[in-house]
């Protein structure tokens, strides 16, 4: 698992923690059912408080991603691929939907869009 | 009880960490009573003083108070173990006191008509060890060397001076009679309890 | 139930005043404690392990007064200022005689700790340097197996490698093990990162504490053109620096000043250093 803090952004520590492990569950470098290391050694290894990492893995608990199973530790949750698509889902609507608003303002068409969309997919 | 223990190891252990300046102190003390045998008292209250004395100093150079204080002890085992202590070195002086004694009257330095009884010399140190207990430990516990140099001082010179004195005024003593042994027993326990009930409520309240 | 909890210390000095009215220190966790010198930082963890009496206020370690109940102080390390061993013992001697006194003392971790530090067992403690005299106190403390730590500025005069490997320690024994550690310090680059909550006292009062990341979140560094800053805006500032080339300030409610000055300031994350220099020049 690979995670990297900058100590100097705007950006809440535990949000960078949240995201970056959110994103590799997402494309799967962390696998469903993997155990994630504990609260304390996490802390200890990136160098953040304890309070930071618990508050990122409970934010991850309570988004689906992650599961803590008391004298265990914590787990990627397995087969929750559905969730997780309907997160992935939102996120992408969201950026969509500016994306959208921004090609509107400029005057473009739903068929521009479309292409733009297409030949795009095509090139990532 | 074990705590104690402990606690008289640690003191012991300033001892053996000083004891090259503790041997030399005594074997020059022996020399000097040969040399000039009514100064055999002189030998064991030299031990008396470097065990007490010269320890307490290199404990409060290193500022031990603290060690004591956050120790898992209470203060009167603390206090108790530092009367102790002082006992068990007053025996012991007393053993080297008579370990001399007995040299100095092998190698006919003295005869046995002019130098005092062993029994006296022995009480003599008895008294000088409670004083060193009562008085001057409490002392040094509770002012410390900086604040009560010149009283601890003074205090810790003065059984070279009385002590002598004290031998000398022995025989006057009826030391036969046993109702006056446990007449003095008696006062002494006394004193000790005394001194060691003041002595550890008002260190329990010393502020470091 | 904190690890440490005070309320209404009061103690008085010729020339300082100490008084708190509340203070609580959460289990689990490192609590930094922050402040210049002659703060109370000291005074007040003297008066946690008993070793002044203050004039007034009750301070409860695990619930209890430290010295009503032995079996609590069994499991507090302690590392202030002095250590109170003696200078002239070697350090074995020392080792054998502590260990003695706490029941839950553990060999191993002592043996781990005294060879990542590279201390050599025969040496005289006098003749140590500063930083493995600290270093010692370190390992003595954490080998008690104790379930509070308090240390009065441990890394004071270590050099900055001494200092991480010290802080590395900390975090590994915080890893494996229920520990609080409670840690006084002027030097509060130890705290940015590690440190989950913090209390500020300043001149004997108590006047930030609360979770290091929040604290750190809420506040925020505004620099900004000189014109900016008016009698009207500076109540929104904890206090500022101008000179010729603008303004530096520190605000406690980020999102307060964003609606004030907007993108017209530059917006940086203070360090513990920062609030500590901004609040006490406040005054």
């Amino acid at each position: 698992m690979n995670i990297i803090i900058n100590n100097s952004s705007q950006v809440p520590l535990y949000e960078q923690i949240v995201n970056q492990i959110k994103t590799q569950i997402l494309n799967l470098s962390l696998k469903p059912g993997e155990m994630l290391p504990s609260i304390r050694t996490l802390a200890k290894e990136l160098k953040v408080s304890i309070i930071t990492t618990k508050r990122a893995y409970e934010e991850l608990e309570k988004e689906g991603f992650l599961k803590t199973v008391v004298g265990k530790g914590t787990y990627v949750t397995e087969a929750n691929s559905e969730r997780l698509r309907e997160v992935v889902m939102s996120e992408i609507e969201n950026k969509l939907e500016e994306a959208i608003i921004a090609a509107k303002a400029i005057g473009i068409t739903l068929e521009e869009g479309i292409e733009i969309f297409k030949s795009l997919y095509e090139e990532v | 009880m074990n705590k104690i223990i402990n606690l008289l190891r640690l003191q012991f252990e300033t001892i053996f960490s000083l004891k090259k300046m503790i041997l030399i102190i005594f074997l020059i003390a022996s020399i000097y009573s040969f040399i000039n045998p009514s100064l055999i008292m002189t030998t064991g209250l030299l031990y008396l003083m470097a065990s007490c004395y010269t320890t307490a100093a290199y404990e409060e150079k290193s500022k031990s108070g603290y060690l004591f204080r956050s120790l898992p002890i209470k203060a009167r085992d603390y206090i108790f173990s530092r009367y102790l202590y002082v006992a068990i070195n007053t025996l012991i002086s007393i053993t080297l006191t008579i370990g001399v004694y007995k040299l100095l009257i092998y190698f006919e330095k003295i005869n046995n008509n002019d130098m005092v009884s062993l029994e006296g010399l022995g009480m003599t140190m008895v008294f000088i060890g409670v004083f060193m207990m009562c008085i001057v430990t409490p002392l040094e516990l509770l002012l410390g060397f900086e604040k009560g140099r010149f009283v601890i001082v003074f205090l810790s010179l003065s059984p070279m001076i009385f002590g002598n004195l004290l031998l000398e005024r022995m025989p006057l003593i009826n030391l036969n009679s046993i109702i006056i042994k446990i007449l003095i027993l008696l006062c002494l326990i006394t004193i000790i309890l005394i001194s060691y009930f003041i002595t550890s409520n008002l260190y329990a309240k010393k502020e470091m | 139930m904190e690890a440490i909890k005070i309320k209404n210390l009061k103690k008085q000095y010729k020339n300082f005043i100490l008084n708190i009215d509340e203070m609580k220190v959460p289990k689990g966790y490192i609590t930094g404690f922050i402040g210049p010198n002659g703060s109370g930082k000291t005074t007040t963890i003297k008066s946690i392990m008993n070793m002044i009496s203050p004039d007034d206020g009750e301070i409860s370690v695990f619930g209890k007064n430290i010295d009503e109940d032995l079996s609590i102080k069994e499991r507090v390390g302690f590392i202030g200022d002095i250590s109170g061993f003696l200078e002239e013992s070697k350090l074995k001697n020392i080792k054998k005689n502590i260990s003695r006194f706490y029941s839950n003392w553990d060999d191993n971790l002592y043996n781990k700790l005294i060879n990542s530090f590279s201390l050599n067992e025969t040496s005289i403690y006098g003749k140590l340097s500063k930083g493995q005299k600290k270093q010692f106190d370190l390992a003595i403390a954490l080998s008690i197996r104790p379930k509070l730590l308090i240390m009065d500025e441990p890394t004071a005069n270590l050099d900055p490698v001494v200092r991480n490997e010290f802080l590395e320690i900390l975090q590994e024994q915080m890893e494996k093990n229920d520990l609080t550690i409670f840690y006084s310090t002027h030097v509060t680059s130890d705290l940015d990162k590690c440190a989950d909550y913090i209390i500020f006292i300043y001149k004997g009062k108590i006047i930030l504490h609360g979770e290091k990341d929040n604290i750190l979140e809420n506040h925020s560094i505004i620099k900004g053109k000189k014109e900016l800053l008016d009698e009207e805006t500076s109540k929104y500032v904890l206090s500022s620096k101008v000179n010729s080339f603008g303004f530096t300030a520190l605000t406690s409610n980020k999102s307060e000043v964003y609606e004030v000055f907007g993108e017209e300031v530059i917006y940086e994350k203070p360090t513990l250093e920062d609030i500590m220099l901004y609040y006490t020049r406040r005054n």
